[in-house]
C-alpha cells in the first residue's frame, strides 16, 4: 500500500501569522552554543524550537576583500566563489585553504559559478552576456554567446546570471529575464531549448479580469507573464533543482528530464518567497537559503525537516548574515553560506541530531524500515514534538504491521492521510474478530424489544414510564419543538400551521436554534480525528457562537425587511420562525453524520462529504418551501427574495467593517493624542 | 620569541617526566549512538574548535614599548606605577615600573589616520557624550581647544576641573594612584549643565591601552558570558561594537524591541538570548604573559557598559572602556501599536562614578591573572560564597516542573505535569543507579502552576501532591545527601499571575514593560515585570513564610539577574536602589532560610549563593569575538557549587560534556513526568524533550562522565589554565591537578599521556 503524505499542511499554515518586530525574551531554556535557534514542524503543524541542527564552525574568506559576492559552489577539493563585485572568481583549496583567482581582467560582473567532475570552470557573467569556461587551472577555454537559433528568439534576452552542466556537458543557464524558462545549450553551445517553466498562476481577480477586460485592455494593463527561475542546483543523480521567488509553497522545485517538478510537497511546502540559493546534499536533501539568512532543509520529498540562521541586523553574530547570496553543502553535510553584504563564507557543521536525522531519512528511502525506525526513536528522545519524526516512527510501524503503533504516531503527527490508512487495518481487523459478536448481539437486542413488547401489551408494564412521557410531550412547548420532525414528511403543511400560528412559537424557535448551534459546535469541533480540522483549544467559543448567530440575524432581519417591501406576507416573527424548523434535517441527521466521522476512513469519504451536503441542501429546500408560504410567494418571487437578503447581509457586513475601521482610526488617533499632552505636559 | 620557546620545551620536558610517577585516567568514551560516520565527526570537531566558542593557542610573541614619554611630566609614583602628565591634550602615560612598559592612548598627539576630534578621544584622560538642543548623541573629549580645564595635585590624588565652555557643561573628577592601581572617580556634586546641552556619559581614559589594528599580539577581554576575547586583527567594517550594560539591560529603559524582520512565515524570534555582563571588569593585554590591566567598575557599575571597539570601526584602533550613563534615550510611544520617538532622559542619573585600573606583568599578564586577581580581590572583600560543598560525588541537577497552565475550550485549568510522588519515584531511580548528591529544584509548585501562580501567593498546588508530598519529597531528597529547593520566579510573569496595574513594572515611558515574542505558535507570548521593589518584597516576605512552613530551599530565578528600575510616576526606585534593595533581601532571606540557589546571578549576589544554576559557558559569538574563556569560571571555581545549562536543551554532545569538565561545571537536566507532546497546550509547549524516562539513559552517562573528572577536584581553585595544542585543554588545579580536555578528533599525546578523540585526562600528582 502506498503511503501518503499529510495533505492538511497547507491549511495549517494559514495559522501562522507575520509580524515585524522581534521580541528579544529572557527565557531560561536557551540553546548555548548556538546564535540562531533551530525550528522545526510539530506535530500540530506550528514552527517550534528543537535542539539545535547545525552549529556554526568557523569563518571563510574572510580577509581577501571580496565584494557582493553572488554564488559559490563546492567540489571535492575546492571551494568557489562568484567575487561579483571583485570582477573574479574566488577559488580556495579545501585542505590547504590557499587561495587564487581567476578570471581576473576577463570577467565584468561574474553572477554565477559552477565546476564540472574534472574541475573546470563554468562562470555566468551578466555583463559580458556569456558564459565562461576556464581548465581548473583557470586558463580560458571558451566562452558560451547568446544563440542565434531563430527558437530563441529574435529579442530574447541572454544575461546569464547562474549556470551549472550536466554529466553529459549539457548547460542549463538561468538568465535574468528568461521567462520560457531555464536556458538549455548543449556542450558545442547550441540552443537545445527551455527546460521547466513555471506556470502562471491565475487569481480569482485576473479570472475577473478575464471576463470583464477586453484583450486591448489586458495587453495594455496587465503584464502577465511566468516567473523567472532565480537559481538552480544539481545534484549526483543529475536532476536539476530550482527556486523560484515570489511564489508561496511552489519555490523549490525538482526537475525531471522533461522539467516537470517532480517534488511530493510540491505546492504546499514550507517554503519562503525570499529564497535566493539552493543546493542539494548527499542523500537528496534540499538547502534553500532566503536573503534574510534563514537556512531551510527539506527531504528529498520536500518535507521541511530544519530551519535554522537568521538575520544580523542589529548584532552581527556567527550563523547570522547581513544579506545571504549563496548555499553550498559538501560531502559530510557542512553548509556553506555566503553573505554578501560582509563578502565572506560560514561554515555551519551538522551536530549529532542532524547527523541521525539525515541516517533516519535515507534509511527509510532505502527501505530500511527497522533500522530506520531505531533511530527515529533517538530522534524522538531527543525532541518529542517533531512532526517529521512522528512520522516516520509510524510510517515504520506500518511497515512492520503494528497499525496501532503506527495510528498512534500518525495521530500525534496529525498525518491523516496515512492515519487513516493505519485506522483502516484497525478496522478491518476489529471487524474480522468481532462481526459474529456483532450480528449475535443485534439479535438478541430485537428479541429483546419483542418481548418488552409482548409483555407490555399483556401486563401494561409500560404504562407508568409511557404516562410521564406522554405528560412531558403534552406541555406545549415540547410539542412545538418536536414539531420539527413533521417537517422532514410534510414541510408544506407544516409551515402552513405555523403561519396559522397554531404550531411553533418565538420560544420553540429559540430553542430550536440552540439546539442548532449545539449541533453546529459538534460539527464543527469535534468530529472524528480524521474529519476535523479544529482544534476546540485554538478556537474561541465567541468565535464559533457568532459564526452561527451572525448568519441566521442576518438572514432573519434581512429576509424581514426585503419581503416587506416586496409584498411578502410574513411578519418577522414568521421568518424567525421559518427559519428556526428549516434546520429540521440538520439537527436531526447531522448528529448521525458526526458519529459516522467516528469511523470511516479517508477512502469513505465521499459518504461524508455527500451527507453533509444532503443536509444542507435539504435544509435549504426547507428553507424555500417556508418563504413561499409564510410570504405567499410565486417561486419566482422566492428566488429573487432570496437574492435581496443574501445581497442585504453583504451589504450590512460591509457597512459594518467601514465603521469598525473608521471607529478604529479614530480611537488611534484621539489615543495618539492623548498620549502626546500628557508626555507633553509631564 | 626563544625564551618562550625553551619555556615550553622545558616545561613540556618536565611535564613528560613528571607524567611518569603520575597516576593517569582517562575518562570513557561514550560511543555516540546513531552519530554520523567518523570522518564527519572529526571534521565537525574541528570546525567546532575553529569557532569562537573555544580559546585558540598563544603565539607569544614579544611585545616592544610603543609609547614614549616625550613631553609628558611625571606626576605621581608609588612602589609599582609612575604616572606622567601632559597638560596640553590631557592626557596620561602610565609606566610599569616592573618592565619599563608604557601604558597610554595614542603614540602621537594626532595620529594621520585620526581626525582632531577623536585623537583627543584617544589621548585625553577623559572624553564625554552628550546631547545637543535636537537631541543628537555627540562626543568630545577635554581635549578639545574650547574646553577650559585646570588640575591640582595633592599627594597621589589629582584632581582636574574642566568645562566645556560651548556646551556649558562642567565637572571635577579625581585621579589617584593607590597600591599600584589607577583610580578615576567623577565628582557627581560638581556636575553643571546648562540650557542647550546635557550630559550623556562620560568615560575614563577611553583609549588607555588602545592599539592600531594587529600591529601587536595581545587581546581585550569582556566578560560577555563566561569571558570573551576580542583578539587584535585587520581592520574589518562591523556594523556595531561591543557595547553591554553592565549587570544586564535595564528593562524600565532600554529599549527591548529591534527590527528584526526575517520576511519569511516562520516566526520572528530566531536569536538566542545573548548572554549578559555579570561582573563589571574588562582587561587589556599586550603580548600574552608580558603586559596587562584589569579595570573594575568600582562604584556606579548599575550605570556603566562596557565598550570594547575593535579595529576598523570608524578608527582603526582596538579600544575598551566602560561608559558610565548619565542619561540615554527611550521610546516614548505615540501610539498604540508602539511607535514612537526616541527621546532623552530629562532627569540626570545620579551616582558615584568610580573605576579602577591593576597593571599585571609577566606571568599574570593574561585573563587567567586577571581572573585570579579578580578572585583574590572579591574574596578580600568578602564578595565570593564562602566555599564549595565538598562530596565524595559531584552534585546533579534536576529541575522538575511540577504543573502549568493549560488551555482548554472554555477554561484554562492546571495540568500535572510532574507529580512530587514521581518526582521522589525519578530521585530514587536515579539513586538506584548510584546518584545520591542530587540538587532537585521544584517548579511549578504553587497554586497555579508555573505560569499561572501569582508571586504576591503563597500557596501549594494541590494537582503535584500539595504541602504533604512536597515536605516529604523535600525530606526525602535531604536525607539522602542532596538538597532541595523549591523554585521562585518573583520577576517575570505572565499575564495570568499579576495583576498588571498594581504589580507591572513601569517603563520610563509610563508603559508597563513588556517583553513580546514574536511567535504566535506560542501560548502567553507576552512577558511582563513585576514591579522591582514589590518583586524584592514578595522574596523576603515568601522566606518568612518558607520558615514556618519548615522549607530549606529557594531557588531564584531571573532575581538578581535582571536588574531594572522602576519608574512609576511619584514612586520612582532607580536602578541603584534596586540593586542595593536586591542584596538586603538576599540578606533577609538568608535568616530565614538554610539555602538560597540563585540562575545566573551578577556579581553582587554571589556571595549569598548556596549554588549557582545555569551559568554561561558561551559568549555573544559576535563575529569580532574571537575565543571564548571560563573568566567567570576561574574566579568562581571552589567557592561555590556551580552548574552548567541544561543539558537536554541542546547541550547534550559529547563537546558539551567536555565543555562541562573544562569549566568545572557540574551537569544539569530540565525534567518533566508526562511527554512533551502532552503538554503542548500549556505555555512551555516549546520545550522540545525532558520526559524523564528519554534522558535517563543519557543522564547516568553524562553524570558519570562528568563525576569522574570534576570530583577530584571539588572544592579546588583553578591555578591555571593552556591550551596546548588547537581543541586540546589544560585545566590546572591546587594541589597538583590537572584536567587535559581534548575536544579534536583525533588522538592527542600529551607527555606520556594519551588522550583519545573527544575525550579527556586526569593527571594527579601524588
Amino acid at each position: 500500500m502506498k503511503i501518503m503524505r499529510s495533505a492538511i499542511r497547507k491549511g495549517l499554515k494559514l495559522l501562522i501569522i507575520l509580524f515585524l518586530a522581534l521580541g528579544i525574551m529572557p527565557i531560561n531554556a536557551a540553546a548555548q552554543n548556538a546564535t540562531a535557534y533551530t525550528y522545526t514542524l510539530s506535530v500540530d503543524g506550528r514552527w517550534m524550537r528543537t535542539q539545535d541542527a547545525y552549529l556554526a564552525g568557523g569563518i571563510l574568506l574572510k580577509d581577501i576583500g571580496m565584494q557582493k559576492p553572488e554564488d559559490i559552489f563546492i567540489d571535492k577539493n575546492r571551494i568557489y566563489v562568484a567575487d561579483t563585485g571583485g570582477r573574479r572568481i574566488v577559488v580556495m583549496d579545501r585542505t590547504t585553504g590557499s587561495v587564487e583567482f581567476v578570471g581576473e581582467g576577463l570577467l565584468s560582473s561574474p553572477t554565477g559559478v559552477f565546476a564540472d567532475g574534472e574541475g573546470r570552470i563554468f562562470v555566468a557573467d551578466s555583463g559580458l552576456e556569456k558564459v565562461a569556461l576556464f581548465s581548473p587551472d583557470g586558463d580560458v577555454l571558451r566562452w558560451y554567446e547568446r544563440p542565434d537559433s531563430p527558437i530563441f528568439g529574435k529579442t530574447t534576452n541572454f544575461k546569464p546570471r547562474k549556470v551549472l552542466t550536466d554529466k553529459g556537458g549539457n548547460l542549463y543557464i538561468v538568465g535574468e529575464g528568461s521567462f520560457d524558462g531555464i536556458i538549455q545549450l548543449g556542450k558545442k553551445g547550441e540552443f537545445l531549448g527551455y527546460f521547466g517553466v513555471n506556470r502562471t498562476n491565475v487569481s480569482l481577480l485576473e479570472v475577473l479580469q478575464d471576463i470583464f477586460f477586453t484583450e486591448e485592455q489586458k495587453a495594455k494593463l496587465f503584464n502577465r507573464i511566468p516567473k523567472t527561475f532565480h537559481n538552480i542546483a544539481i545534484d549526483n543523480k543529475g536532476m536539476i533543482y530550482s527556486i523560484t521567488q515570489s511564489i508561496k509553497g511552489d519555490a523549490v522545485k525538482k526537475h525531471n528530464v522533461s522539467g516537470e517538478n517532480i517534488l511530493f510537497e510540491s505546492g504546499n511546502m514550507m517554503d519562503e518567497e525570499n529564497f535566493v540559493d539552493i543546493a542539494v546534499g548527499r542523500y537528496g536533501q534540499i538547502y534553500a537559503v532566503s536573503e534574510t539568512g534563514l537556512i531551510y532543509e527539506y527531504d528529498s520529498a520536500g518535507s521541511l525537516i530544519f530551519s535554522f540562521g537568521g538575520r544580523a541586523i542589529s548584532t552581527e553574530r556567527n550563523g547570522l548574515f547581513t544579506v545571504a547570496s549563496g548555499i553550498a553543502v559538501d560531502e559530510n553535510d557542512f553548509v556553506y553560506v555566503l553573505d554578501r553584504e560582509r563578502g565572506m563564507v560560514q561554515v555551519f557543521y551538522p551536530t549529532a541530531f542532524a547527523g541521525m536525522m539525515h541516517r533516519a531519512v535515507d534509511l527509510f528511502e532505502k527501505g530500511e524500515y527497522s533500522e530506520s525506525h531505531r533511530i527515529w526513536q533517538e530522534i524522538l528522545r531527543l525532541s518529542g514534538i517533531s512532526q517529521i519524526a512522528h512520522d516516520g516512527m509510524g510510517k515504520g510501524y506500518f511497515q512492520a504491521g503494528n497499525y496501532e503503533a503506527a495510528a498512534k504516531h500518525f495521530k500525534i503527527a496529525q498525518n491523516r492521510a496515512d492515519y487513516s490508512e493505519a485506522y483502516w487495518e484497525i478496522r478491518n481487523l476489529w471487524l474480522q474478530e468481532n462481526l459474529g459478536y456483532i450480528l449475535i448481539a443485534l439479535v438478541l437486542i430485537r428479541l429483546a424489544l419483542r418481548l418488552l413488547g409482548y409483555y407490555d401489551r399483556r401486563y401494561g408494564i409500560l404504562t407508568p414510564v409511557k404516562g410521564s412521557i406522554k405528560r412531558v410531550l403534552d406541555s406545549k412547548i415540547v410539542a412545538d419543538v418536536l414539531y420539527l420532525k413533521n417537517f422532514i414528511r410534510h414541510p408544506i403543511d407544516s409551515f402552513y400551521y405555523v403561519r396559522k400560528d397554531q404550531k411553533g412559537s418565538v420560544l420553540s424557535a429559540t430553542i430550536i436554534y440552540f439546539i442548532a448551534l449545539l449541533v453546529f459546535i459538534a460539527d464543527y469541533l469535534f468530529r472524528g480525528f480524521l474529519f476535523n480540522f479544529h482544534d476546540a483549544r485554538d478556537t474561541s467559543y465567541t468565535y464559533i457562537v457568532l459564526l452561527f448567530f451572525v448568519p441566521c440575524a442576518l438572514w432573519v432581519a434581512g429576509n424581514y425587511m426585503v419581503s416587506s417591501i416586496n409584498e411578502g406576507e410574513g411578519r418577522l416573527k414568521d421568518v424567525y420562525i421559518a427559519t428556526a424548523y428549516s434546520f429540521a434535517p440538520f439537527i436531526m441527521f447531522m448528529p448521525v453524520v458526526i458519529a459516522l466521522t467516528y469511523v470511516l476512513t479517508l477512502n469513505e469519504r465521499f459518504i461524508i462529504d455527500f451527507l453533509t451536503v444532503i443536509i444542507w441542501v435539504w435544509s435549504g429546500i426547507l428553507l424555500f418551501i417556508g418563504l413561499k408560504e409564510i410570504h405567499g410567494y410565486e417561486i419566482r418571487d422566492v428566488v429573487k427574495n432570496i437574492f435581496l437578503s443574501v445581497f442585504f447581509m453583504f451589504i450590512a457586513v460591509l457597512a459594518f467593517s467601514i465603521i469598525y475601521m473608521l471607529w478604529d482610526q479614530g480611537a488611534e488617533f484621539v489615543n495618539s493624542i492623548l498620549k502626546e499632552v500628557s508626555y507633553r505636559v509631564a | 620569541m626563544l625564551r618562550n620557546v625553551k619555556r615550553c620545551i622545558a616545561a613540556v620536558l618536565l611535564l613528560a617526566i613528571a607524567a611518569v610517577t603520575w597516576t593517569v585516567k582517562t575518562g570513557a568514551f561514550v560511543d555516540d549512538k546513531g552519530g554520523l560516520p567518523e570522518k564527519g565527526d572529526a571534521l565537525a570537531a574541528i570546525a567546532d574548535v575553529n569557532s569562537n566558542r573555544h580559546t585558540r593557542t598563544e603565539t607569544f610573541d614579544k611585545v616592544p614599548n610603543r609609547l614614549n614619554l616625550d613631553g609628558y611630566a611625571k606626576i605621581m609614583e608609588d612602589s609599582r606605577l609612575e604616572v606622567w602628565h601632559r597638560e596640553k591634550n590631557a592626557s596620561i602615560r602610565v609606566v610599569d615600573k616592573a618592565t619599563g612598559y608604557v601604558w597610554g592612548g595614542l603614540a602621537e598627539e594626532k595620529p594621520e589616520d585620526m581626525n582632531t576630534t577623536w585623537s583627543g578621544v584617544g589621548n585625553a584622560l577623559v572624553s564625554i557624550d552628550y546631547f545637543d538642543a535636537k537631541g543628537l548623541e555627540k562626543r568630545l573629549s577635554i581635549a578639545d581647544k574650547n574646553v577650559k580645564k585646570s588640575f591640582k595635585a595633592q599627594g597621589n590624588i589629582l584632581r582636574y576641573s574642566v568645562s566645556y565652555i560651548t556646551l556649558d557643561i562642567s565637572f571635577d573628577f579625581e585621579m589617584e594612584l593607590r597600591d599600584g592601581s589607577l583610580l578615576f572617580r567623577m565628582i557627581d556634586d560638581s556636575i553643571k549643565e546648562g540650557e542647550d546641552y546635557s550630559l550623556a556619559a562620560v568615560y575614563f581614559v577611553p583609549f588607555l591601552g588602545s592599539t592600531r589594528a594587529d600591529e601587536i599580539d595581545g587581546y581585550m577581554l569582556v566578560p560577555d558570558g563566561p569571558g570573551a576575547l576580542i583578539r587584535y586583527s585587520k581592520p574589518s567594517q562591523y556594523l556595531v561594537n561591543f557595547d553591554k550594560r553592565i549587570y544586564g539591560k535595564d528593562y524600565g529603559i532600554d529599549h527591548l524591541f529591534e527590527v528584526n524582520d526575517l520576511k519569511s512565515s516562520r516566526p520572528n524570534d530566531f536569536s538566542t538570548e545573548e548572554p549578559q555582563v555579570l561582573m563589571p571588569v574588562f582587561g587589556v593585554v599586550h603580548g600574552v604573559k608580558q603586559n596587562a590591566y584589569f579595570a573594575r567598575v568600582e562604584k556606579g557599575a548599575e550605570y556603566a557598559s562596557i565598550v570594547a571597539t575593535p579595529s576598523g570601526i570608524v578608527t582603526n584602533y582596538n579600544w575598551i572602556s566602560a561608559r558610565f550613563i548619565y542619561r540615554q534615550k527611550y521610546l516614548q510611544p505615540t501610539s498604540k501599536s508602539g511607535a514612537g520617538v526616541q527621546v532623552a532622559q530629562k532627569e540626570r542619573n545620579r551616582f558615584e562614578a568610580e573605576i579602577s585600573y591593576r597593571f599585571l606583568r609577566g606571568e599574570d599578564a593574561d585573563y587567567i591573572g586577571m581572573a585570579k586577581l579578580y578572585r583574590r580581590i572579591l574574596q578580600e572583600e568578602g564578595n565570593l560564597p564562602a566555599g564549595e560543598r565538598i562530596d565524595a560525588d559531584i552534585p546533579l541537577q534536576l529541575d522538575i516542573i511540577g504543573s502549568d497552565l493549560e488551555r482548554g475550550f472554555i477554561f484554562n485549568r492546571v495540568l500535572p505535569i510532574t507529580t512530587a510522588a514521581k518526582a521522589r519515584q525519578i530521585a530514587e531511580d536515579i539513586a538506584g543507579q548510584g546518584i545520591s548528591n542530587i540538587t532537585m529544584v521544584f517548579k511549578g509548585w504553587q497554586k497555579g502552576g508555573l505560569n499561572g501562580s501569582r508571586p504576591s501567593n503563597f500557596s501549594f498546588e494541590s494537582k503535584v501532591g500539595g504541602k504533604k508530598a512536597l515536605s516529604l519529597l523535600d525530606e526525602h531528597i535531604s536525607s539522602k545527601g542532596g538538597r532541595f529547593y523549591y523554585y521562585e520566579n518573583p520577576v517575570t510573569v505572565k499575564e495570568t499571575q499579576i495583576d498588571l496595574r498594581q504589580e507591572g513594572g513601569t517603563a520610563l515611558s509610563q508603559a508597563l514593560i513588556k517583553v513580546e515574542r514574536d511567535n504566535d505558535a506560542i501560548w502567553l507570548k507576552d512577558t511582563y515585570f513585576v514591579k522591582a521593589d514589590i518583586a524584592a518584597d514578595y522574596v523576603a516576605g515568601k522566606a518568612k513564610l518558607y520558615a514556618e512552613n519548615g522549607m530549606k530551599g529557594m531557588a531564584l530565578d531571573e532575581f538578581g539577574q535582571r536588574l531594572y528600575a522602576e519608574n512609576q510616576r511619584d514612586r520612582v526606585t532607580c536602578r541603584l536602589d534596586i540593586r542595593k534593595k536586591q542584596e538586603e533581601t538576599a540578606q533577609k532571606v538568608l535568616v530565614d532560610i538554610e539555602n538560597l540557589a540563585m540562575y545566573r546571578p551578577n556579581q553582587y549576589l554571589w556571595k549569598y549563593s548556596s549554588e549557582i544554576f545555569n551559568v554561561p559557558v558561551t559568549n555573544s559569538q559576535y563575529l569580532f569575538e574571537t575565543d571564548t574563556v571560563p573568566f567567570m569560571q576561574i574566579v568562581l571555581k571552589g567557592s561555590v557549587d556551580y552548574y552548567a545549562p541544561y543539558s537536554n536543551m541542546s547541550f547534550y554532545s559529547r563537546t558539551d560534556v567536555l565543555r562541562m569538565i573544562e569549566y568545572g561545571a557540574y551537569p544539569a537536566f530540565l525534567l518533566t513526568g508526562l511527554d512533551n507532546h502532552e503538554m503542548e497546550h500549556t505555555p512551555i509547549s516549546e520545550l522540545y524533550s525532558t520526559k524523564y524516562e528519554d534522558w535517563k539513559q543519557h543522564i547516568l552517562e553524562v553524570y558519570n562522565d562528568v563525576n569522574a573528572a570534576l570530583s577530584r577536584v571539588e572544592g579546588r581553585k583553578i591555578t591555571g589554565r593552556t591550551v596546548v595544542s588547537s581543541g586540546v585543554v589544560k585545566m590546572d588545579y591546587e594541589g597538583g591537578v590537572s584536567i587535559l580536555i581534548n575536544y579534536t578528533g583525533s588522538n592527542y599525546s600529551f607527555g606520556s599521556v594519551n588522550i583519545p578523540a573527544q575525550s579527556y585526562a586526569v593527571l594527579e600528582g601524588e
